[in-house]
């Protein structure tokens, strides 16, 4: 009897992603300098990732990868990427770097939301993985991710990286009911982050709190009307 | 008895295309129990201190509620005019943010789940 894989993300799927990645290429930041690192790096740690928890049956990254030219790659990043350089978390230069803005949500969101009980696991997961490659440089990282011996969807048994086809599917999306384990996330974090990853969201709040600090602030006659 | 109400001209201008009568039918509804109306929840991170209420499946309304922002020891974040005057009611909510701040809003178009292929089941779940 053949089983069933989910190819595409939802929107609150790559919502979390977006979250967990930053965590994750944060952690790499503050354990290899000044940079997060360069696309190949993002994407091998990204890989790494999703690999140790769609494997282990847990849904907390949801991201498509496949064998490509460079290894393991998901077009899924391109919107993570994306949406974190637009919400002003990630920069982009000659390596990716998360901002200031970024590490300050990264830090909360793994102290509120992965350091949550029933989220320990992936935590300790995330970290295990960012102490052992987060330090390598992007060539040692490729070196050691072609080396690997990993799954792939279509193929049973384990293989090298570096000898799987091109385009082999390595991972693909958890639905909540076939995994042992779901990144839990209260409905209060999970608004802010739709905030938090929203390219106006932050700027249009801190105008209201300067209207209410500077008085620009009115009762129910002006609801609905002109000011 | 409901709380008082105060809106910020960002929330005033945020909703200027929004149904008068329906806007204050749910402002009121929020005014009358902030802390559980339309699926009120304390919010994180930078908005650490303010309440994300459901307008419509999309948008939402970010207020404060004053007497919450003391209680919890909150006035240090991102203070509004009132945490800072010691004479203040307490029973003030005041809507400072309003918009569709969806997952899907702003950012790329994405379409929802729903293809599906075929996995070997030779695969076992299990990881080495």
């Amino acid at each position: 009897m053949a089983g069933y894989r989910r190819l595409e993300r939802t929107d609150r799927d790559r919502l979390l992603d977006s979250a967990v990645l930053l965590y994750l290429w944060a952690g790499a930041q503050s354990r290899a300098g000044d940079a997060a690192g360069d696309r190949l790096k993002l994407a091998k740690l990204a890989f790494l990732a999703a690999n140790d928890l769609y494997w282990n049956r847990i849904k907390a990254v949801n991201l498509s990868f496949f064998r490509y030219q460079f290894g393991p790659f998901s077009r899924d990043l391109y919107a993570n990427w994306d949406e974190l350089t637009a919400a002003g978390h990630l920069v982009e230069e000659e390596q990716f770097r998360v901002t200031e803005q970024g590490q300050n949500l990264a830090r909360q969101f793994g102290e509120q939301v992965l350091g949550a009980e029933p989220n320990a696991e992936i935590r300790h997961r995330l970290d295990c993985l960012l102490d052992t490659y987060a330090p390598l440089s992007t060539e040692a990282l490729l070196d050691r991710v072609y080396k690997m011996r990993c799954r792939a969807l279509d193929l049973p048994g384990l293989h090298t990286v570096r000898d799987l086809p091109m385009y082999t599917d390595l991972t693909g999306v958890l639905d909540a009911s076939e995994a042992g384990l779901v990144l839990a996330v209260s409905p209060g974090w999970e608004v802010s982050l739709e905030l938090a990853f929203h390219p106006d969201a932050l700027a249009n709040l801190q105008t209201g709190i300067e209207d209410a600090r500077q008085g620009r602030v009115f009762g129910w006659e002006a609801l609905g009307g002109a000011i | 008895m409901p709380y008082e109400a105060r809106f910020t001209a960002q929330f005033l201008r945020a909703t200027r295309k929004e149904d008068a009568d329906e806007l204050r039918r749910i402002c009121e509804e929020i005014t009358s129990e902030p802390y559980v109306a339309r699926g009120s929840e304390p919010l994180s991170y930078e908005w650490a201190g303010f309440r994300a209420a459901v307008f419509d499946r999309k948008k939402r309304i970010i207020y404060r509620i004053c007497e919450e922002c003391i209680r919890k020891h909150q006035k240090g974040l991102a203070p509004l005019a009132c945490c800072l005057d010691p004479n203040r009611p307490e029973r003030v909510v005041t809507f400072v943010d309003f918009g569709d701040y969806h997952a899907s809003a702003g950012r790329r178009s994405l379409t929802p789940a729903r293809e599906y292929g075929v996995v070997n089941p030779e695969v076992p779940p299990e990881c080495d």
